[in-house]
């Protein structure tokens, strides 16, 4: 699918930690772990659970450099 | 939510102008303020807010046409007695150091009320402020937040045409800002009063302002109801005030599974961050949105929002671009790099979907107010 967000990175769900109304994803992304914060609904109606692959999307404005 | 349209200004400023050493401080072609409402007068530091305040309350000498209550406050007399029938708060409580109770009266005390009366007006205003049991405590054994409700109290006791704050609540905690904000502007809509309220702040006008002016050099740029001032302001300058945040304005409803959505007036639900239960306008940063080609595939995305409209406009934001997606019910602004509207073939007219997670919608609570 076309999405305007510049970086979509393939990777491999490490854990899922659910909270009351939020979730904690980790994805591995090429031995790097990528945390991801969404809601308790999405992780649920995406059905997210641990050695699933998908794609974590960020929006270049979103990313921060250091040296 | 505001005073209704038939009501009679109270306070009415015609080219109203403050000059001092030959520099125009603060101008005003118009401003009439309304019984029970909130008129907000919002700019950033510097932008002559004070000035105004003052020069509507008498207390700053100005060139042009003030009338208070149908009668032109035209001499020192005049102003005078309205400073009588009006009252000012500012950031700092500036207590007398005596007791909270004697600090409560003085003001009623001032303005000629017996001591028997002033005592009695004095305790109901502690009792309005919940804060009677403070009445014989010193000043300087206050929290920042009770030397506040003082201050607000004393003013409030003498009853006001017209309540002047002047960044009531900079000085103030988060928290208790939030309680304050309730508690005033329920205290307004039952006293009827008209109510001018300076704020360097976008979300304190957002959460009180019935009508915002906007202040820029001394002068107000732009003046409206709060809603419409700030879907479309009036000049660049007001715009980068404000931000590029998109305002959503709806009804924060909590579900049973906790999860938070702003419904919006043509029933759509966009899910936010949490809030309590009850009116309000939510910011969306257009950083935050994303821009799809097409509707994503059902459960594809960890995006609780997700809206089909199309291109309303594409402009130069810095090396980005903002495009305007007129969804339903709804514009929505983003934020795309250039090789991102390439790849989506963004054009104006066309179609897209914009898309942003509940977390980047910001919900600032509108208290409902009704007169009584």
């Amino acid at each position: 699918m076309a999405i305007s967000a510049r970086n979509q990175l393939p990777g491999t769900v490490r854990t899922v930690v659910l909270g009351a109304v939020m979730a904690e994803i980790v994805v591995d992304v090429g031995g790097h772990d990528v945390v991801s914060v969404i809601t308790r609904h999405s992780a649920e109606s995406l059905d997210i659970k641990a050695g699933d692959e998908l794609t974590v999307v960020i929006k270049s404005t979103a990313v921060m450099l250091e040296k | 939510m505001s005073a209704s349209a038939s009501a009679v200004p109270v306070l009415v400023a015609r080219d109203l102008e403050v000059v001092r050493a030959g520099r125009t401080l603060a101008h005003v072609d118009a401003l009439a303020l309304l019984p029970g409402d909130v008129h907000v007068l919002l700019g950033a530091n510097g932008a002559g807010k004070s000035t105004l305040l003052k020069a509507l309350n008498g207390v700053e000498e100005a060139h042009g046409t003030l009338e208070f209550e149908g009668r032109e406050v035209a001499t020192a007399a005049a102003r005078l007695a309205l400073r009588r029938r009006t009252a000012a708060v500012f950031q700092r409580p500036y207590l007398l150091a005596t007791s909270v109770h004697a600090n409560v009266a003085s003001g009623l005390r001032l303005r000629g009320a017996s001591r028997a009366e002033a005592r009695r007006r004095a305790a109901a205003a502690l009792d309005l402020l919940g804060i009677a049991h403070l009445a014989g405590r010193k000043p300087d054994r206050l929290s920042g937040g009770e030397a506040q409700r003082v201050s607000i109290a004393r003013a409030l006791a003498v009853d006001p045409a017209v309540l002047f704050l002047d960044e009531p609540l900079a000085a103030l905690d988060p928290p208790t800002r939030r309680v304050l904000v309730v508690e005033l502007l329920d205290i307004f809509a039952q006293r009827a009063m008209a109510v001018v309220w300076v704020t360097h702040d976008r979300d304190e006008a957002l959460a009180v302002g019935d009508r915002v002016s906007f202040l820029e050099n001394g002068r107000i740029v732009q003046t409206g109801a709060a809603l419409d001032v700030f879907a479309q302001p009036a000049s660049a300058s007001f715009a980068d005030f404000l931000g590029l945040d998109a305002y959503l304005e709806g009804e924060i409803v909590n579900a049973a599974d906790s999860s938070t959505v702003l419904r919006l007036a043509s029933g759509v639900e966009i899910a936010c961050r949490e809030a309590a239960d009850g009116p309000a306008v939510a910011c969306l940063p257009p950083e935050d949105v994303v821009l799809f080609a097409g509707p994503p595939a059902e459960h594809s995305t960890s995006l609780r929002n997700v809206l089909p409209g199309m291109v309303k406009s594409v402009s130069p934001s810095g090396r980005l671009l903002l495009v305007v997606v007129a969804a339903e019910c709804v514009d929505i602004a983003a934020l795309v790099t250039r090789a991102a509207a390439e790849e989506l073939g963004l054009e104006v007219g066309g179609s897209v979907v914009a898309a942003f997670k509940a977390s980047a919608v910001h919900p600032i609570a509108r208290h409902e107010r009704r007169l009584s």
